[in-house]
């Protein structure tokens, strides 16, 4: 160890560091992936993955052929959310649209639609919604509910009016709800995915990368060399850490800057608090990731577990896309187990909300516990195998 | 030697890597309970402050109609506005519903009572939809009021032509997550599983130098191939049968097409994912090498095989690359196979494909490994 410059090479922990360097950089491949990842993973985020449900087909059939169930199908339309794909009279051709995956949604406005209107009664009109994708299926019968409330209310008012009691206040609405947005004012997907994506890029490469290191010198078989040099453990593991710790770092910045610059995302807050919370939030994750490696014995396994605990909570469990208060209660447990999770609320505070240390301090305080134990466990795991 | 030999041995050193068997019952145990409870689309019970500046009956009236609805959890009341900026700052509440004060007069006298909502964007997605339930329910409480207007002025019945929008949901009539979500898991976690560990079965030989050996066996590269592949082949019919045992106990997501057509699709998309594996593992020259490569592929392979997100909502190029995933045919075949009851022949636009790009996916994994081994 240390035969690369023993001048420059101050301490065994960066002698180590120093030997990982060069491996890392010996595969040129790993390393692409390692910085490209970032890259793909904004893009794909960026363009594709989209929660907008917009332009839903739809077939109509109706039955009434009247004025006002034209007006109606119109009022679906013009509200931007559906495109009447489909125009016909035979209930089962619609059926059938919709069981082909030609339509999400049948529309059927029945006979008696317009008389039943005028008489002032109450109209029914079906709405078929393929439910086999929840999501949109769910955002599509808040759209037709909207819909139809806005139309109604619009009958109703127009109705006062013609009656000559609507002139003037009478004919609005009684109340109305404003609804204004703070941190995130156009409510940009992007906004809200980039810091994200700091902290599962992150988890990602640095639990993921370490956590074949010490598998690997076990496999083969350079462990003992490590063994028989006067490294201590924690030399050696702070000689693994820092090298994929700036792996890490340098996706980070990828990300920041991308994000800023690309896509623009806002970063309101303190850089600092963002670069110390990082910090932070890196020595659990490759304290994780180091877990694992001593833990396990094959690099097969090792990746295995790192995706599972790595990997998976950090995307599902953090609330990166899928909000927490939403999750079942028992499941809302688990996720304060997960570092990402305090490591997600930081980003966002200090990216959209421009927050502080007065907000935010709860968050570093459980990363660097978390951190702390991990590290510990990780360097005693790795004791007790040698 | 004989593929069987090869198959055995392979398994063999899977099996005796003790810690790896829990993984591989675990694993897809685990992810399939975590995503199907974690992962919902529905946006539900987002927290909610109240700073009422009215303290009517109407206003209360209000906030027992947004006390009632599940969309909302009520996190208590602010005194003022900046108590309700600060409850969105910490992150204690991501919306926060204010009722100015004169808001029943407003109402009595007949204008417009306008009622605000603060909320918190940063998550555009739940934003939005809190943002739709919200309006909504205050639309419902305008609707009901103008209708006492109405019926007030002795003009109308009460139901003044009111519009009730039935809908019916068809295929997932609970609008379960769950029904959606555990198909696409299926796939997904097999997928993983399959790939993650066949990524490392030849360039572990290589690493390790019992690679020399492999190739001077008589073996065919096919058959060294087949052999690799037989014990994941198994490993994920492992993975099926517990995916679909706890699919019964505890998601109840019902099967309604032939199990037999699903367990034979899944080995096409077993041996796409295994053949995928394999590919990087011969194509790779460290096991870390191949261990990013899985990672970099299958972050991609979540997001685009339409699992979580729908495809047609995708841009056009990158619904092009979607046609490259085996797991994007398979996710659509499993959903058919269970929610519709689908058969073979309706799914033959699936099966065609996913038959063809495992078909390649092999050839080109064995045309590599051949040209390597020389």
């Amino acid at each position: 160890m240390g035969r690369q410059g023993p001048a420059r090479i101050r301490s065994r922990a960066e002698a180590i560091m120093h030997k990982e360097l060069i491996q890392i950089a010996r595969d040129p491949r790993s390393l692409g992936v390692a910085l490209l990842l970032p890259v793909v993973m904004l893009i794909l985020y960026g363009y594709g993955v989209s929660g907008d449900v917009r332009d839903i087909r739809m077939a109509v059939v109706d039955w009434s052929r009247t004025a006002s169930s034209r007006d109606l199908v119109g009022a679906f339309t013009r509200s931007g959310y559906f495109t009447a794909g489909y125009r016909t009279d035979s209930y089962a051709d619609a059926c059938a649209a919709l069981d082909g995956r030609r339509v999400k949604m049948v529309l059927v406005i029945p006979a008696d639609f317009a008389r039943r209107m005028a008489g002032g009664r109450a109209v029914a009109v079906q709405c078929l919604l393929d439910g086999s994708d929840p999501t949109t299926a769910g955002v599509a019968g808040g759209y037709v509910e909207s819909v139809a409330r806005t139309w109604s209310t619009a009958r109703i008012i127009t109705r006062l009016r013609k009656a000559g009691m609507g002139s003037g206040s009478q004919g609005m609405p009684p109340v109305d709800a404003r609804v204004r947005v703070w941190y995130n004012e156009e409510l940009r997907n992007m906004n809200y995915i980039v810091p994200g994506l700091i902290a599962v890029i992150m988890m990602m490469t640095s639990a993921l990368l370490t956590s074949g290191t010490i598998s690997r010198e076990r496999e083969r078989g350079t462990i003992e060399q490590l063994i028989a040099s006067p490294l201590r453990s924690w030399e050696l593991m702070l000689g693994k850490i820092a090298a994929y710790a700036l792996v890490a770092c340098i996706d980070v910045v990828i990300v920041v800057a991308l994000g800023r610059a690309w896509f623009g995302v806002p970063l309101r807050g303190s850089l600092w608090l963002l670069a110390g919370g990082s910090a932070l939030f890196l020595m659990s994750s490759l304290g994780l990731g180091l877990l694992i490696s001593s833990a396990i014995p094959s690099q097969q396994a090792a990746m295995v577990a790192a995706i599972m605990v790595t990997m998976v909570p950090s995307i599902l469990l953090s609330g990166f896309y899928f909000p927490i208060s939403s999750m079942p209660p028992v499941v809302q447990g688990f996720t304060y187990i997960v570092p990402a999770r305090y490591f997600l609320a930081l980003v966002r505070g200090v990216f959209l909300k421009g927050t502080g240390l007065p907000e935010l301090w709860p968050n570093l305080v459980a990363l660097g516990c978390m951190g702390l134990l991990l590290m510990t466990a990780s360097v005693r795991a790795f004791k007790k195998r040698l | 030697m004989s593929v069987r030999d090869v198959a055995l041995k392979e398994f063999r050193q899977v099996r005796r890597d003790r810690r790896i068997l829990p993984f591989m019952f675990a694993v897809p145990v685990i992810q399939l309970l975590l995503f199907g409870f974690a992962v919902s689309t529905d946006i539900k019970r987002l927290e909610l402050v109240v700073c009422d500046m009215d303290r009517s009956s109407e206003s209360r009236r209000l906030i027992r109609m947004v006390h009632g609805s599940e969309y909302f959890r009520y996190r208590g009341d602010v005194p003022d506005l900046r108590g309700a900026g600060r409850a969105l700052d910490t992150g204690a509440a991501k919306i926060a519903l204010v009722i100015p004060p004169g808001y029943q007069r407003d109402i009595v006298r007949g204008r417009t009572a306008v009622v605000q909502a603060l909320l918190d964007g940063s998550d555009a997605n739940a934003g939005s939809v809190a943002s739709s339930y919200l309006s909504r329910l205050v639309q419902t409480r305008s609707a009901a009021l103008l209708e006492d207007r109405l019926a007030r002025l002795g003009a109308f019945r009460p139901t003044a032509g009111g519009l009730e929008p039935r809908l019916r949901l068809w295929y997932n009539p609970g609008l379960e997550s769950a029904l959606f979500m555990i198909p696409g898991v299926m796939a997904i976690v097999m997928g993983l599983v399959a790939t993650s560990l066949s990524s490392m079965c030849i360039v572990r030989e290589r690493e390790i130098g019992t690679m020399e050996q492999l190739i001077v066996t008589p073996l065919k590269a096919w058959e060294l191939m087949l052999g690799k592949m037989l014990p994941y082949l198994a490993v994920g019919y492992v993975n099926l049968t517990a995916i679909l045992v706890v699919n019964a106990l505890v998601f109840h997501v019902p099967l309604r097409g032939s199990l037999g057509l699903l367990a034979l699709l899944t080995g096409v998309f077993l041996v796409a994912q295994v053949g995928l594996g394999l590919l990087i593992s011969v194509t790779s020259r460290t096991q870390q090498q191949a261990q990013y490569l899985t990672a970099f592929f299958f972050m991609p392979n979540m997001l685009l095989s339409g699992f979580m997100f729908p495809i047609e909502n995708m841009p056009e190029a990158l619904q092009v690359v979607t046609y490259a995933l085996p797991a994007r045919y398979f996710i659509v075949i499993a959903r058919a196979v269970f929610l519709r009851g689908s058969d073979a022949w309706t799914l033959l636009d699936q099966i065609v494909p996913l038959c063809a790009l495992s078909l390649l996916l092999l050839v080109v994994a064995a045309l590599q490994f051949h040209k390597r081994s020389d």
